[in-house]
């Protein structure tokens, strides 16, 4: 027991690990086996998240659950764990979001086995990221969770799966090296020749011309994966080919991981570099929910929908960045929470729906809520979500986030706030087309979700609703992280 | 607890939150009771209370809020179950229409409320209305920007920007008449009598901040009395009988924010009190007659009198009310208000409310007369009989608090005791004139519609472009379908289509460029080795060249 508390975060990351290597000696006709396997160690895993949260000691803030092993010292790579305040409620998210897409994989028949070790290999990958302190790591499981991907959409998608897997792949990987020169750069620079980044932000000094060169690698690196606009587009496609377990844990939770390297290597490590490249971000976070609002209105996919409705969000997530204040920040962490929940929702129901009704075109639906009356009501409470209401996690996070804006930038709020109104346009267009007026011909046997699919539904919903009403559950953490990050700012 | 900010949640009782406290119970006790057997044997019977009740609370909330934040959540959520609500028969492609376009509707002024709230709580580093009401008191509010004044009437529109909204002021007043695709019962308790008034209310309880600013008074008085104006007319010129009370509605929610506008806080919020009952009323009676004949179409109505007596009755109790016929509720509050014009020397305010009363006389008199006098004209209003006493009863307790509802003036004036809030009392010239004016209305509209006419007798004796304008309900409807929603739509698709073709296609040409690179180039590592030895002298060459011809 001493070992496991001691251990915390490795197992987040080993307890995937070696259940993927386990399936691999299950035959593959024994599906039924391997989807329990995959069940168990997502439970474990979400087990052991919460518990980390339980654990977690406000009063201290820093960086907890500490674990470090020397790897290479002479090249100055340690296998460095621990959590922040911020990353630990990103540790929960991917729990809850793996937990529940195993949940919503559960009627994949073909090739089971490869696709639910590929799914635990690439929830290591994530998990391996949000934990990592030291930049290797972080790095090397940055890789690991990108390169699964390939083979979950080019195998397992919809529609130009091909295109889309390359696209997301070739995307993502020219972010990889903005980051891996911007990583060597800061390795060379640095005093002690360290990946280590509680090394690093106590030993190294940047000029600020280094600040401001390395901050944009870092920010265009992990910005591509946060899906800043104009690199956005393998988002789209990606997102719409990728079967439902991996769009969720894609847009859910790896869009994120892009808004936190900003933060927990750009931001921290490059504050003044930060500070002068803020009114960029801020712009193209604002262009970001604006033109992705639009974007998502003009589409008829659902799926593309709800693509663009990710890329939109996350300029919310970015502009809380670029406002560098404790409010604008704690919104901004809220939302990458609330969002991966929100969207891990949307697309375990498009996912449903597709299913189901065999179209994503939602000029050809209507009606649905008769006969899915449970999908109907988590896609209004995840919409609802979306465009802020309160009463949803989606309104404290959007409501500090443009509240907290406004002291740096408050013509951004101004452009900001209007967007939302954009949002709840789409979403209530969507809600219209798809749910409600007349059912077309042949939609009359349409099932409403069935036994597994309602875990999805049911856990993120609530996740939603709950912590919309008592956010605190969420913002005690965040306020603790917040903190951190703005004394590495020189804010506090 | 967000940074240096603690949000909570708290409630504050003032006279102002009593009094909507009281109306908002007691006409949701009353229009729940009456949709137990409205609803009887609907299949979301449930959900219709689930909602029902889930609004109540919001509603509540909204007017015990102690500060702005609770205030604007409950906001959003009474919108929430509005919209649910609107859209209750989901089915109907209308319904589902209506309910998008109320929500959207409004969110695009609750954007102003939001703005509006942010600027305040950063100039008085509060949500707590109190405090903030204390240093506007005192003038220790930072403004922002420019003077307090300034600042004081940029927030105050904002603010008035979500009360327009909601209270469906001019130009955002589209979404009230297609909400009446939800149940009658909806339409009475939350598109009549309270979350409609929310938005009077939210202008009541920010009022400090719109007294300190002329021009926000001023706007709100000119939007408040062309919006009850205009109203008033559209009335004059639809059949649907819940569309008739529902533009009657905005044309008195108007009413009441000129009231406001004109510095009349009381008469306000005296109005917005008798209004809940009288109109809740009308639109239970109406529901009743709904229930009974199963059309909202007046033309199909007609010689109901005889068969749904009570009805009738009621009916006729809220239309004078409405009117403003002594001694019943609408009466005293609207003369209130009148004279608040008269007395503010106000005269657009006053001759739009004068106009307003006269043409609401006419409006419901044609309403009263189409419903229950003449010969049945369809099958349907052959047979009609009358509700069941679940349905009945509460009928006849709105009908006794819209009748002597005017006993309630002197404990709306001690509730709001606020001494810059007016001092009309009663003007007997005043009141006779409005009465007048109201009998006038009365008696006109009784004339011309008392015998069932094939055409509608407004439409021939009104010049065409008049009627015509009347019909089109001003054009604000179509300048909003076909411009503004049109240029939304269009521009989602113009930016759809440039992010596939044009940014994508950036991406896209990038990839193909590398491809075709790679493939113009191929030639160069074909694998064979004199190529390969043939490129290097000549390399060579070219180099030893280039060296020479440096030393020359």
């Amino acid at each position: 027991m001493d070992w496991i508390a001691k251990h915390a975060l490795s197992l987040t990351i080993l307890v995937p690990f070696i259940t993927c290597l386990l399936i691999l000696l299950v035959p593959p006709e024994r599906k039924t086996v391997i989807r329990v396997m995959a069940a168990v160690a997502t439970s474990i895993t979400l087990l052991i998240s919460l518990w980390l949260c339980f654990r977690f000691d406000f009063a201290k803030g820093g960086i907890q659950f500490e674990e470090r092993l020397e790897w290479v010292p002479l090249a100055g790579v340690s296998y460095h764990l621990g959590v922040d305040g911020v990353s630990i409620t990103l540790v929960l998210l991917t729990a809850f979001i793996i937990f529940t897409g195993v949940f919503a994989s559960w009627t994949i028949e073909y090739r089971t086995k490869d696709f639910l070790s590929l799914l635990l290999f690439l929830v290591t990958g994530v998990f391996g990221v949000f934990v990592s302190i030291d930049l290797f790591f972080f790095f090397l499981f940055y890789e690991v969770a990108v390169l699964p991907m390939y083979l979950l959409i080019g195998i397992w998608g919809t529609g130009r799966k091909e295109y889309s897997a390359m696209k997301l792949t070739l995307y993502l990987l020219l972010g990889s090296a903005f980051i891996l020169v911007g990583m060597l750069a800061v390795y060379f620079l640095s005093p002690t020749g360290t990946f280590d980044i509680p090394e690093l932000l106590q030993t190294a000094k940047f000029t600020v011309e280094q600040q401001r060169v390395l901050f944009l690698m870092f920010y265009v690196g992990f910005g591509i994966l946060a899906g800043i606009w104009p690199l956005h587009t393998w988002s789209p496609d990606g997102h719409a080919s990728a079967p439902t377990a991996v769009s969720m844990l894609h847009a859910g939770v790896l869009m994120k991981l892009g808004a936190f390297g900003v933060l927990r290597v750009g931001m921290s490590l490059l504050p003044e570099g930060a500070q002068y490249w803020a009114p960029l971000m801020g712009t193209i976070a604002v262009i970001n929910i604006v033109y992705g609002a639009f974007s998502a209105m003009g589409q008829t996919d659902l799926k593309y929908v709800i693509a663009y409705s990710s890329v939109s969000h996350m300029g919310v997530v970015m502009l809380g960045l670029a406002g560098m204040n404790a409010v604008s920040l704690t919104g901004s962490t809220l939302q990458m929470f609330a969002h991966g929940i929100m969207t891990g929702l949307f697309f375990a129901l498009v996912g449903l729906v597709y299913e189901k009704s065999h179209t994503r075109d939602i000029l050809k639906m209507g009606g649905f809520a008769e006969k899915m009356p449970g999908i109907a009501v988590a896609f209004v409470v995840g919409g609802l979500s979306s465009f802020g209401l309160p009463g949803t996690s989606g309104f404290v996070a959007e409501f500090l986030t443009f509240w907290g804006v406004w002291q740096s930038y408050p013509w951004m709020t101004y452009i900001g706030v209007a967007g939302i109104v954009i949002t709840a346009t789409y979403v209530l267009r969507v809600v219209q087309k798809v749910f409600l007026g007349k059912r077309p011909e042949g939609y009359d046997d349409l099932p409403d979700a069935r036994t597994t699919e309602w875990v999805a539904l049911v856990v993120l919903g609530a996740i939603l609703i709950i912590t919309g009403i008592v956010p605190r559950l969420l913002t005690d953490f965040l306020n603790v992280g917040v903190h951190d990050y703005l004394k590495l700012l020189g804010k506090v | 607890m967000v940074g240096d900010w603690s949000i909570s949640i708290g409630a504050k009782l003032d006279g102002l939150s009593v009094l909507m406290m009281v109306i908002v119970s007691t006409v949701s006790l009353a229009v729940q009771v009456y949709s137990v057997g409205y609803m009887a044997g609907d299949s979301g019977f449930a959900r219709y209370f689930a909602v029902m009740a889930l609004f109540t609370a919001a509603m509540l909330g909204l007017v015990i809020a102690d500060n702005l934040l609770l205030l604007y959540m409950s906001w959003e959520l009474v919108g929430l179950c509005s919209y649910l609500l609107i859209g209750f028969w989901y089915r109907k492609p209308e319904a589902a229409n209506a309910a998008k376009k109320a929500f959207v509707v409004t969110r695009f002024g609750d954007v102003g409320f939001l703005l509006g709230l942010i600027l305040l709580s950063y100039a008085a580093g509060t949500f707590q209305i109190d405090q903030i009401e204390a240093q506007v008191a005192n003038g220790t509010l930072q403004p922002l920007f420019g003077s307090l004044t300034t600042f004081a009437a940029a927030v105050a529109l904002l603010f008035f920007c979500g009360a327009v909204g909601k209270s469906a002021q001019f130009p955002l007043h589209i979404w009230l008449p297609d909400a009446m695709e939800g149940p009658t019962p909806v339409s009475a308790l939350i598109h009549a009598a309270t979350m409609v008034a929310a938005g009077v209310f939210l202008v009541a309880r920010m009022f400090f901040l719109f007294e300190i600013a002329p021009v926000a008074m001023q706007v709100v008085t000119l939007i408040g009395g062309f919006t009850a104006f205009m109203a008033a007319t559209i009335a004059l010129a639809q059949f649907d009988i819940k569309r008739v009370l529902a533009y009657s509605t905005i044309s008195q929610l108007g009413y009441m924010m000129m009231a406001l506008g004109l510095g009349d806080r009381v008469a306000a919020m005296f109005h917005l009190g008798t209004h809940a009952y009288f109109k809740s009323l009308l639109f239970l009676s109406a529901g009743s007659v709904i229930h009974a004949t199963h059309t909202q179409d007046m033309r199909e109505m007609g010689g109901l009198f005889g068969k749904m007596r009570l009805t009738a009755l009621t009916a006729l109790v809220g239309a004078l009310a409405l009117a403003g016929i002594f001694p019943l509720s609408g009466f005293w509050s609207k003369d209130e208000i009148l004279l608040a014009a008269w007395r503010g020397n106000h005269s657009f305010a006053f001759a739009a409310g004068l106009a307003t009363a006269l043409l609401t006389a006419f409006y419901m008199t044609r309403l009263w007369v189409m419903t229950f006098l003449g010969e049945p004209r369809s099958e349907h209003a052959q047979h009609a009989h009358e509700a069941p006493a679940v349905m009945s009863v509460p009928l006849f307790l709105l009908a006794v608090a819209a009748a002597v509802g005017g006993v309630g003036a002197p404990a709306v004036r001690s509730a709001l005791e606020n001494p810059s809030g007016g001092h009309a009392t009663f003007s007997l010239p005043l009141a006779l004139s409005a009465t007048l004016v109201a009998l006038f209305g009365i008696l006109a509209g009784y004339r011309l519609y008392q015998r069932h006419q094939a055409k509608e007798p407004l439409q021939e004796r009104l010049p065409a472009p008049v009627y015509t304008l009347l019909e089109r309900k001003w054009f604000v409807d179509d300048f909003f379908t076909f411009v503004v929603a049109r240029a939304v739509l269009w521009t989602a698709r113009a930016i759809a289509w440039v992010d596939r073709h044009v940014v994508d296609g950036a991406v896209n040409a990038v990839a193909w460029f590398t491809g075709a690179t790679g493939a113009r180039l191929r030639w160069l590592t074909n694998g064979q080795a004199q190529f390969y030895v043939l490129v290097l002298v000549l390399s060579i060459l070219a180099t030893v060249a280039a060296v020479l011809s440096r030393f020359q």
